[in-house]
């Protein structure tokens, strides 16, 4: 089962001042200082041309009366968490999909809950425990086989009616779907469309060999989405219990400086909870509650794993430069919210192949990249602009002339 | 290397400054931003003419040891009249 809430974001800003309901308002992306653009629009300033990802400027010339919201994503996070917590009550397979999208595995659960219209009431009302009911209407809700079929279904549905699609009627049901529905890159639905392969319908017409040579593994994928045959299942999220610490400053803090020792001392603090030890640290999220009100929040996933406060501050200290909160704040506070293995430094091959180079059958040498290896590529790629590593490959091994013999390619998998 | 797109050839002949007798063997050789070591002993000696079609390449190599103990691969470019050394 899917359940979407489209403008999640912007409808709990609604949900917080109604009297904005009627007009035409917009919520602010996130992370952004100096150029702001548009993230979401409600459906008066949509009828008035504002478009998401239109700048500021461009959106209050063509709707004067425009509201504009700063986006709040501590509250977002907050308020999706307890419907996620809610969700749970009904199955404990919940996986959040961001933006007010949750999918749910309903298998096995018809005894307990009736059929799948009964699923689906029970579903929305688990939300009424968490959202008021003008929210919970808006919801669409799609119940078929595998994540996609799901998604799709709910995508299509309308507020209050529910899609079920069957087993039998999935192939069917998909048929008529436009390919921009496929979970795959932009671009190749794109240049579907221009090859006048509009529907889903159209596209498992494809043989997949062509399909293949085409898009690649997306081209597989997509076909398969298509035609019914891959389903997807809904994996339950793994959250292990985070670490929370925070900090009150007496009065609103601005001075980079004062906020960055106050996130020193709290990494330094979160790092010593007995909760932590025997754990390196992944996911980590930086948040404050702002003068007035709204909140501000960063998230850094790290490179590696690391227990070592430099390298945890180092990336949240960038984000505090790039996304810096729109005002001064009264409090921080720091979740810990992935955590990896003690022993945090992986090298780049590991084990497996070194014993596989060892032994002359190196992945490498067969065309194989190990994903560390990629990792690290794209993170050189994303700091220099280009891949610095490169590979000796053979020319003209024989050749006389010494410099014809090996050259270096730039190794970019 | 910036440009990342392209082959890099290896081995590829640096230019180097060598004094030479009158017989025009090398008897020392100075690598840009070295001080010249003097060449012990030619251990070998040979030629390469090659791709005449295109851009043609005439080379008198030698592999010398210089008074370091290393051995070094240098040719004189019939063509250009200059010393270079290569790993070869």
């Amino acid at each position: 089962m899917c359940l979407w809430l489209p403008t999640f974001e912007l409808r709990l800003e609604l949900v917080r001042s109604p009297e904005l309901d009627t007009t035409s308002v917009a919520l602010l992306a996130p992370g952004e200082s100096v150029r702001r653009t548009i993230w979401q629009v409600s459906e008066r300033a949509w009828e008035a041309g504002v478009r998401p990802e239109q700048i500021v400027s461009q959106a209050v010339s063509l709707c004067p009366s425009l509201t504009l919201l700063e986006p709040d994503p501590a509250h977002y996070e907050a308020t999706a968490e307890a419907m996620h917590e809610s969700l749970t009550d009904l199955t404990p397979i919940v996986e959040p999909a961001g933006h007010g999208r949750v999918f749910l595995g309903m298998d096995g659960l018809e005894r307990l809950f009736g059929s799948p219209t009964r699923q689906v009431e029970r579903a929305l009302r688990c939300l009424f425990r968490v959202f008021p009911p003008p929210l919970v209407a808006t919801t669409r809700a799609g119940m078929a086989p595998g994540k996609f079929g799901a998604w799709v279904a709910a995508t299509s549905g309308r507020p209050g009616e529910p899609v079920l699609v069957a087993e039998e009627n999935l192939d069917t049901f998909l048929a008529p779907c436009p390919v921009r529905v496929l979970p795959v890159d932009p671009l190749v639905t794109q240049r579907l469309e221009r090859l006048g392969i509009s529907t889903l319908g159209d596209l498992r017409r494809l043989p997949e060999p062509s399909l293949v040579a085409q898009f690649g593994s997306e081209g597989r994928a997509a076909l398969a989405w298509a035609t019914g045959r891959r389903i997807d299942p809904v994996r339950p999220r793994h959250r292990p219990r985070p670490i929370r610490v925070s900090l009150d400053f007496p009065t609103p803090v601005t001075i980079a400086s004062t906020l960055h020792g106050a996130l020193d001392r709290l990494v330094e603090r979160a790092l010593s909870r007995p909760a932590r030890r025997g754990r390196s640290v992944v996911g980590v999220r930086l948040g404050a509650r702002l003068e007035g009100s709204g909140s501000w929040l960063v998230e850094v996933i790290l490179r590696e794993p690391t227990s070592d406060r430099k390298r945890i501050t180092s990336p949240l200290r960038t984000k505090m430069s790039i996304s810096p909160p729109s005002g001064a704040m009264e409090a921080l506070s720091l979740e810990i919210f992935q955590f990896g293995a003690s022993s945090a430094q992986k090298s780049l091959f590991d084990r497996k192949e070194e014993a596989s180079r060892a032994s002359g059958e190196g992945d490498l040498a067969r065309g194989e990249v190990p994903p560390s290896l990629k990792e690290a590529v794209k993170e050189l790629k994303l700091r220099l602009g280009h891949s610095p590593l490169y590979r000796v490959v053979e020319v003209d091994p024989w050749s006389r002339i010494p410099e014809r013999r090996h050259a270096l390619l730039s190794f970019d998998p | 290397m910036k440009d990342a797109r392209c082959l890099v050839p290896l081995a590829k002949p640096r230019s180097v400054d060598v004094r030479t007798d009158e017989d025009g063997e090398p008897r020392h050789v100075r690598f840009p931003g070295r001080p010249a070591r003097r060449v012990e002993v030619v251990r070998e000696r040979w030629r390469i003419d090659d791709e005449w079609w295109r851009r043609p390449i005439s080379r008198d190599y030698r592999t010398v040891v210089l008074d370091d103990g290393r051995s070094v691969t240098l040719f004189h470019d019939l063509l250009d009249g200059r010393w270079y050394a290569q790993k070869s």
